[in-house]
């Protein structure tokens, strides 16, 4: 390669596709993945990984679009702990074969894991000059626990990972190990380019974990454009409907949101109402349902369990609700929830912490409580409730949202710099 | 009442005594039997009988050396000179291109867990200095031989590292295993590194031999050594005496658990021992002195052994403050499964007496 080419080929890799897993990751791979096919200037592949059994042959593909753009691969044994690929035919044969036919001029990871660390060495083996670019998606590398950056013991907030305080957590595993898991993950992190932090809050984190400030940039993952549904239609002059959306789980706070409504005033709660759009109950512990339940029965007066719901179905709930609550006890990164609430004008009530309070401004697009504080939620909803005008100021305190075309604008400038290095690199070894 | 039991304790004491020195003094007379009986053995190393005599013999902390000097001592040395050394079938084999004239040998013996392979090559992988010279691997535990194969071409695939296998059949133990990688290197220098030592930066393997080159009269170097902390784990070693062991002399390390200051100054320092766990020396120096002693049960002490070897040949011996690896070794207090800790405590004992026999009147007489 001795100039940037015209047509640069992308290949954006992913851990999921969000045709079959819905996570926050894997839409904002797949959404810049279209945003840039929709853009007659590169090729673009979206090779996505798709969960199940290990395969050891040769045909861990499944190609979904006949023009060969989005391509599942499958088959892998991985190593959790350390994310590393035990089925190292996957990535030194098969993914390799595909870098090889692809032959792409940057490699855009969303994220490493079930593919396995080992896939960034391998591109680096395909190419040395080519930009390897990660998006970095939650605190997987930091933190052992499902990236929760939460204390199994407690729920209480992690700042940083601490090999004796890991041990704690997973005592089955010796503090040397996490030493050891940290200096694997840096070997492969020291192959790549650029890494891409989608809040400023997850940036800090994993510059104080050890990557080098130059090497990171914060973008968040950018919105597809929507038309946003008028505010609801009053009948009682008191903005006072709260909905809650996302799963259902210990991490999300949904019990500190339900324990917050049992603190209201009878006179308060005979006047809100809280719909809760939330996924995933039944994957939860019986101890966590017995739970949900419980506090549920307590509130039935003003609470609505609807269970899960379609994203295209979103604009119409947003019609029926003023404030959208994200009473999460972990960090979050760049929740969509808070984008979704804002491109429908909602304010947001939120935890004050990581990427929830980064996107909320406090008092100007929403309200802090402090996290997992039930009697704080419960001032701040009494407040949305009664304070007059509040609504329309932070409605209109909204700024406007980051799009996926403006977040495709800049990491194409980012492609061609880094082709620009690569090759000037190059040229002068 | 008290008394009384008191002294019931004391005659059983006695007795135990008694029927011990008896136990011993049969196993004298009968050292020929036992040598069959050992030769019948599947071979184990220590062998169960040096398990078994470490593990049912108190030897009190204070009066260790009278203990060992007395018959046990003797009859575990002798049980271990005599016993029938394992077969020994030296499986060699060659992941990636065989280098032909390496400069450096670097031998890491693997026991009970293979994973630190995998962690080493990772970060050996863009080091250039893992491409021009020898890694050689020396599996020394037979349980782990089954995937052995298969986890090296995996780790080969991945990492693309050059490196070296050598397995015996049996488990030598550390100075067995590393006398054995030695006997298949062709390098002009060794280096010796546990599995958990971790680089911090590349480079280090050719920082090390520039410096041996550079040293005269140079026996063994060694670099410093960090916890994943960043405290440190080996900054050269001493020989001090230990009060509740009856003073006999015992490896220390200095610094040991301190921050890692800076230094007042960052040149060689010569001591008269350093640690096993990361150790440069030249092939021809370690087969002049024979390697590390294996008489030491498991490990213990052949790093102390092997540097005064050197010295006793007028060599000099360096801690190098300027180089900087990462030693993770396990910092828990017992490592021993529980019924294994009496006779691990019990063998350190030993091991430090056979050092004792060994070096101690060279240690006072040179003032070590």
């Amino acid at each position: 390669m001795n100039n940037i080419p015209d047509r640069p080929k992308i290949l954006i890799i992913s851990h999921g596709h969000p045709k079959i897993i819905k996570g926050d990751g894997e839409i904002a791979a797949y959404n810049l993945f279209q945003e840039l096919r929709s853009r007659d200037n590169c090729d673009v592949v979206f090779l996505a990984y798709k969960q199940g059994e290990a395969i050891y042959s040769s045909i861990p593909f499944e190609t979904l679009k006949s023009d060969g753009s989005e391509v599942l691969i499958t088959g892998g044994n991985l190593d959790y702990f350390i994310f590393s690929q035990l089925n190292t035919r996957l990535n030194c044969s098969e993914f390799r074969s595909f870098l090889d036919s692809f032959a792409p001029n940057v490699v855009h990871f969303y994220h490493y894991i079930h593919l396995g660390l080992e896939a960034i060495r391998e591109v680096h083996k395909y190419a040395k000059n080519i930009p390897i670019i990660m998006t970095l998606n939650d605190y997987w590398a930091i933190c052992n626990h499902n990236g929760q950056m939460v204390k199994i013991s407690d729920y209480k907030l992690c700042y940083k990972s601490d090999p004796a305080d890991c041990h704690q957590c997973f005592p089955h595993k010796i503090p040397e190990d996490f030493q050891l898991r940290e200096m694997y993950i840096k070997s492969f992190f020291n192959l790549v380019d650029v890494f891409i932090a989608p809040s400023q809050f997850l940036l800090e984190r994993y510059v104080n974990w050890g990557i080098a400030r130059e090497k990171i940039i914060s973008l968040d993952y950018g919105q597809p454009i929507v038309t946003p549904v008028p505010p609801r239609k009053l009948l009682d002059e008191q903005k006072n409907h709260f909905a809650y959306f996302g799963q259902l789980n210990i991490f999300k706070g949904i019990f500190v949101l339900l324990e917050s409504i049992e603190k209201l005033t009878k006179e308060i709660r005979k006047n809100i109402s809280l719909d809760i759009y939330g996924a995933n109950l039944e994957l939860q512990p019986k101890s966590f349902q017995d739970r949900f339940w419980e506090l549920l029965n307590n509130t039935k007066d003003c609470v609505y369990y609807h269970g899960c719901y379609q994203s295209a179905e979103l604009p119409q709930l947003m019609a029926n609700i003023d404030w959208v609550i994200v009473p999460s006890i972990w960090c979050e990164i760049s929740p969509l929830v808070v984008e979704e609430a804002f491109m429908h004008k909602r304010p947001v009530i939120c935890s004050n912490i990581g990427g929830m309070a980064d996107k909320v401004e406090h008092e100007k697009s929403g309200l802090h409580f402090r996290v997992a504080d039930s009697t704080d939620l419960a001032n701040c909803i009494t407040r949305a409730t009664n304070e007059e005008g509040l609504w329309e100021k932070l409605s209109s305190g909204i700024s406007e949202r980051l799009t996926i075309q403006e977040v495709a604008d800049k990491t194409q400038k980012l492609y061609v710099e880094e082709l620009k290095k690569h090759l000037n690199n190059a040229l002068s070894s | 009442m008290i008394k009384y039991s008191l002294l019931k304790i004391e005659v059983f004491v006695e007795l135990l005594k008694l029927l011990s020195n008896f136990f011993f003094y049969f196993m004298r007379r009968s050292q020929e039997i036992l040598k069959d009986k050992i030769n019948a053995q599947k071979v184990d190393n220590p062998p169960q009988i040096i398990k078994f005599l470490l593990r049912i013999f108190p030897i009190p902390g204070y009066q260790m050396s009278s203990t060992l000097n007395g018959y046990l001592g003797t009859t575990i040395r002798n049980i271990l000179k005599n016993r029938k050394k394992p077969e020994m079938i030296t499986v060699v084999k060659e992941y990636g291109s065989k280098i032909s004239y390496p400069e450096v040998s670097i031998i890491v013996p693997l026991y009970a867990r293979l994973d630190f392979m995998k962690y080493q090559l990772a970060l050996f992988a863009d080091d250039p200095d893992f491409q021009d010279n020898e890694l050689i691997y020396v599996l020394d535990d037979p349980r782990l031989y089954k995937d052995f194969v298969d986890y090296c071409d995996a780790q080969f695939a991945t990492f693309q590292v050059p490196f070296k296998t050598v397995y015996s059949g049996a488990n030598l133990g550390f100075s067995g295993a590393n006398n054995l990688g030695v006997s298949v290197s062709s390098g002009r220098l060794i280096v010796l590194i546990n599995s958990d030592v971790m680089p911090i930066e590349s480079g280090w393997v050719s920082s090390l031999a520039n410096i041996y080159k550079s040293l005269n009269n140079v026996g063994a170097i060694g670099p410093k050594l960090l916890y994943g902390n960043g405290s440190i784990q080996h900054a050269g070693m001493k020989f001090i005496k230990c009060a509740p062991w009856g003073d006999l002399l015992i490896n220390d390390h200095p610094r040991k658990n301190q921050p890692n200051f800076p230094e007042d100054d960052y040149k060689p320092q010569k001591l008269a021992a350093i640690t096993g766990a990361c150790l440069m020396v030249s092939k021809q120096l370690y087969e002049q002195v024979d390697g590390l002693n294996e008489e030491y049960i498991i490990n213990d002490y052949e790093d102390s052994d092997f540097c005064l070897k050197l010295h006793t040949q007028g060599f000099d011996n360096y801690y190098i403050p300027d180089i900087e690896l990462f030693h993770l070794e396990r910092q828990s207090v017992s490592i021993y499964p529980q019924n294994e800790e009496i006779w691990q405590i019990n063998r350190t004992k030993y091991n430090c007496w056979l050092f004792n026999q060994e070096w101690g009147k060279y240690i006072n007489d040179k003032n070590l």
